[in-house]
C-alpha cells in the first residue's frame, strides 16, 4: 500500500480538481492550490516511505520500489509542478479554466508514476496510456489556435500506432516466455532467444523509441512541440519521456539483460542517429519551440547512450540527465513564455534580441539554461554528460560516446544564436513581463541547475552505491 | 479437417475480408461496418480458444460501444467530400510495400516459432470454476493496481471527450 | 489441427492490414478504424498464447486492450469533431501539418 501512496494521493487531488468543478467551484487559485498541494502531498509520502528494503516486489509483483524509481518519481513531480506554476498566465489569459487543466495534469502524473514503479508488462502498458491519453488531450488545450488540435491529432495518431506496436511486441514477449511480469521475464526467456522472442524485442524496442522521440520515429516531435500551448511542450519534452526512458530502461536491461548482445546493436544505431539528426536539424530552425523539439530529440541520443552501457555508470547518468535535463529546458520553455507577448511571441530567434538589457536576469537565467544543455562543466547537465559518456565508454561503446560530445559541441553552435541575440543583438521589440509564478519557475529552475551542477555529490551518491534497478 | 479447423478458416477469412475492406472502401462508414464483419469473426475466433468471456466482451464493448462511437462521429462530421477527391495518400506505394514487407518479415519470424503442445486453459479453469472465474482470479487478485489504474484512464478519456466536445466551435 | 502459430500468422496479417491502413489513407475517421484493427491483432495473439500456456494472464491483458480502446476511440473520435469544427474536413493532407 505505501508503495503506492503517493500515486493515491495525486490521483485523489486529481479527482477532487474534478468534483470541485462539478460543484462550480472552479477558482483557478482553489484549482492551482489543490494541484500543487496534491504534490507536494504525495512527494512528502514518497519522501517519507521506507521500505525494509530496496526492490521488492509489492502487489503481486506488478510494481516494486527501487532507488530509480523512487529518484524518477521527484523529476515527474517537479516537472508537474513547474508545469502548473508556467500554465498559470497561459491558461487565465485563454480563459480557458485551470480546474480540468490541471485535473488532467495530476492524472497524467500517475500514469507516469505507474510507467516509472511497474515491473510488469500490464500495469507499465495501463500506466503509458493513461499519461499519453491525458497527454493528447492537454496538447490540444490551446483551443483558439488550430495548430494546438493539429498538434493533438498528429500526436494521438501516432501515439496510438506506436501503442499498437509496442503491444504486438509485449504480446509476442509473452508468447515467447509465458510470463509479463519484467523479473520473471529475464529468468524464462529462451536460450538462444528464439526468433518469437527476436521480432517481440524489435517491436517493443520501436515502440518505446518512438515514445522517447528517438530518430527514426522522431518526426511527429517539432510539430506536436510547436503546435502544443508552450507549457504542455515544457512538460513533454521532460514528464512523460522521463518516464518513458524509466520503463526504457526496465524493459531492456532488466527484462531483456541476458540478451543485450542482441539489442545493443538495434540501439547504438538509433542513439547515434538520434544525437546526430537531433543536433543537426536544431542548427536550422528559427522557431525556438522547434529548436529546443529538436535539441530534445538530440538529448534523447544522449539518454541511450546511457541505457546501451549496461553499468552503474550509465544508469545513473540516464537519471542524473533527466534531473538536470527537467531544470534546464522547463527553465528554458519559462523564458520563452516570459517572452510571450502576442500570439507566437517569444518563439522566433529574434525575439530574444537585446534580452540581457530589459530583463538582465531573465538573459542571465536563460543563459544558464543553454549552458546546461550543452553541457558546460559547473551545470548540472554537465555531471549527466559525464555520467553518460563515462559509462558508455565503460562499457566500450567509444565511437557513440565521442559522436556524443561532438554533438554537443554542435548544440553549443546553434544555443549560441541565442545567446548572440540576447547580448549584443541592439534592437529591442516590446515585451511584455509576465506574472510572478513563470518568474519563480525560472528561478527554481536556475536554483537547481546551479545547485546541482556545483554539488552534484548529494544525489550522486546516493545513486551510485545502491544497485538502481530492481532484478 | 476437423469441424474446429473448418470454423477457423472460414473465420479467419471473414475477419481479413473484414480488415481489407476497412483500408480499401471509400467511406468512413462502410469501413466501420466492414471493421463490424471483423470484430465479429474475431469474437468467434476467441471462442474457439476457450475464451468465453472475451468473446462476449468483444461484441459487447467493441461491437456495441466502440463502433457506436465511430457510427455518432461519422453522422456528426457528416461530408461527401471524399467522393470527389482522391482517396489514398500520394506517397500509397512506398506505404503498402512497407506494410507488406512488415507482415512478411513477422510471418518469417512466427511462422515456425519454437511452440509445443498448447497446454490448454482446461487445468486453469477447472480450478477457478469455468473461464470467468479463473478469468477474475488473475484480474482481481495479481492486477488490482493495473485494475484501479485503468478506471482512471476512463475518468482521463471521459472529462477529455467532453471538454472535446467544446472546443473548436469558431468564433 | 489448428496451433497457435494459425493464430500468429493471421493476427500478422491483420495488424499489417491495419498498419498499411493508418499509412496510406487521408481521413481520419478511417485512419483510427485502422488502428482499432491493429488492437485486434494484438488481442488475437494475447488469446493464442494464453491457450498455448494454459494460463490467464493473455486474457486478463485482452480485456486491458480493450478498456483502452475504447479510451482512445473517444479521444481521437473527440478531436477529429473538434478539428472538423475548426477546418470543416478530416482528410488528413486538408489539415496543416499533418502531411508528414
Amino acid at each position: 500500500m505505501t508503495v503506492i501512496l503517493p500515486a493515491i494521493l495525486l490521483a485523489a487531488a486529481g479527482l477532487l480538481l474534478l468534483l470541485l468543478r462539478l460543484v462550480n467551484l472552479k477558482r483557478d487559485g482553489v484549482a492551482l492550490g489543490v494541484a500543487l498541494g496534491g504534490l507536494a502531498a504525495a512527494a512528502l509520502a514518497l519522501a517519507l516511505i521506507r521500505p525494509p528494503a530496496w526492490g521488492l516486489p509489492y502487489f503481486d509483483g506488478t510494481v516494486t520500489l527501487d532507488p530509480a524509481g523512487f529518484f524518477l518519481q521527484f523529476v515527474v513531480f517537479g516537472a508537474t509542478a513547474l508545469v502548473l506554476l508556467l500554465s498559470w498566465d497561459y491558461i487565465r489569459e485563454g480563459g480557458w479554466g485551470m480546474t480540468e487543466y490541471a485535473a488532467l495534469l495530476l492524472l497524467a502524473t500517475v500514469g507516469m508514476v505507474f510507467l516509472i514503479i511497474s515491473t510488469d508488462f500490464l500495469s507499465l502498458y495501463v500506466g503509458l496510456e493513461t499519461m499519453a491519453l491525458a497527454s493528447y488531450v492537454l496538447a490540444g488545450y490551446a483551443r483558439g489556435e488550430g495548430r494546438s488540435f493539429e498538434a493533438a491529432m498528429k500526436y494521438f495518431v501516432l501515439g496510438a500506432f506506436s501503442s499498437a506496436v509496442l503491444l504486438y511486441g509485449i504480446s509476442l514477449i509473452y508468447g515467447a516466455t509465458g510470463t509479463l511480469n519484467l523479473i520473471e521475464t529475464a529468468r524464462l526467456l529462451p536460450t538462444p532467444p528464439g526468433k518469437l522472442y527476436l521480432a517481440g524485442m524489435v517491436m517493443v524496442a520501436c515502440g518505446m523509441l518512438f515514445k522517447v522521440a528517438a530518430v527514426p520515429f522522431h518526426l511527429w516531435t517539432p510539430d506536436v512541440y510547436q503546435g502544443a500551448p508552450t507549457p504542455i511542450t515544457a512538460f513533454f519534452s521532460i514528464g512523460p519521456k522521463a518516464a518513458a526512458f524509466a520503463a526504457f530502461l526496465r524493459i531492456f536491461s532488466t527484462a531483456f539483460g541476458t540478451t543485450a548482445r542482441e539489442w545493443s546493436i538495434l540501439l547504438g544505431l538509433a542513439c547515434v542517429l538520434t544525437m546526430v539528426a537531433g543536433n543537426l536539424m536544431a542548427i536550422v530552425q528559427d522557431n525556438v519551440k522547434r529548436m529546443l523539439a529538436y535539441s530534445s530529440i538530440g538529448s534523447a541520443g544522449f539518454v541511450l547512450l546511457g541505457l546501451l552501457a549496461q553499468n552503474t555508470w550509465g544508469a545513473t547518468g540516464v537519471l542524473y540527465y533527466l534531473f538536470a535535463y527537467l531544470f534546464a529546458i522547463t527553465g528554458a520553455f519559462s523564458v520563452v513564455l516570459f517572452l510571450k507577448t502576442k500570439e507566437y511571441g517569444g518563439e522566433r530567434v529574434d525575439d530574444f534580441r537585446g534580452l540581457s538589457r530589459r530583463h538582465p536576469w531573465i538573459a542571465f537565467a536563460m543563459l544558464v539554461f543553454l549552458l546546461s544543455l550543452i553541457g558546460v562543466p559547473g551545470t548540472a547537465g554537465f555531471v549527466g554528460k559525464f555520467f553518460l559518456f563515462g559509462g558508455a565508454i565503460q562499457g566500450g561503446f567509444i565511437l557513440p560516446a565521442v559522436i556524443g560530445i561532438l554533438m554537443s559541441a554542435v548544440s553549443a553552435w546553434y544555443f549560441f544564436r541565442l545567446v548572440v541575440n540576447m547580448y549584443i543583438a541592439p534592437e529591442e521589440p516590446e515585451t511584455e513581463r509576465r506574472g510572478w509564478p513563470v518568474v519563480l519557475a525560472v528561478g527554481v529552475c536556475v536554483a537547481g541547475t546551479i545547485l546541482f551542477g556545483l554539488w552534484p555529490m548529494a544525489v550522486t551518491r546516493f545513486l551510485l552505491e545502491t544497485p538502481l534497478l530492481a532484478r | 479437417m476437423t469441424v474446429h479447423a473448418l470454423f477457423f478458416y472460414l473465420f479467419a477469412a471473414l475477419a481479413l475480408l473484414g480488415a481489407v475492406g476497412v483500408v480499401a472502401l471509400r467511406q468512413p462508414i462502410q469501413g466501420a461496418v466492414s471493421l463490424l464483419l471483423t470484430l465479429l469473426s474475431v469474437a468467434a475466433l476467441f471462442l474457439l480458444r476457450g475464451a468465453e468471456f472475451l468473446a462476449a466482451a468483444q461484441i459487447v464493448i467493441y461491437a456495441g460501444g466502440i463502433l457506436a462511437i465511430f457510427l455518432f462521429a461519422i453522422m456528426f462530421v457528416a461530408y461527401r467530400e471524399e467522393e470527389k477527391r482522391r482517396r489514398w495518400h500520394p506517397q500509397w506505394p512506398a506505404a503498402v510495400v512497407l506494410g507488406l514487407g512488415l507482415a512478411a518479415t513477422l510471418l518469417a519470424f512466427l511462422l515456425r516459432p519454437a511452440l509445443g503442445v498448447p497446454a490448454g486453459l482446461g487445468a486453469a479453469q477447472a480450478a477457478a470454476g469455468g473461464n470467468t472465474e479463473a478469468l477474475a482470479e488473475v484480474l482481481f487478485r495479481t492486477y488490482l493496481v493495473p485494475f484501479e489504474v485503468i478506471s482512471l484512464f476512463l475518468i482521463v478519456a471521459m472529462v477529455g471527450g467532453i471538454l472535446m466536445a467544446s472546443w473548436g466551435v469558431k468564433r | 489441427m489448428i496451433t497457435a502459430t494459425h493464430y500468429l500468422v493471421l493476427s500478422a496479417c491483420l495488424f499489417g492490414i491495419g498498419a498499411v491502413g493508418v499509412m496510406v489513407r487521408k481521413n481520419l475517421i478511417t485512419l483510427l478504424l485502422s488502428i482499432e484493427l491493429m488492437l485486434n491483432a494484438v488481442n488475437l495473439n494475447l488469446i493464442a498464447f494464453s491457450h498455448q500456456w494454459g494460463d490467464m494472464l493473455g486474457q486478463v491483458f485482452a480485456i486491458f486492450v480493450m478498456a483502452v480502446a475504447a479510451g482512445e476511440a473517444a479521444i481521437g473520435l473527440g478531436i477529429i469533431t473538434a478539428i472538423y469544427r475548426n477546418r470543416g474536413t478530416v482528410e488528413a493532407d486538408q489539415v496543416r501539418g499533418m502531411e508528414g
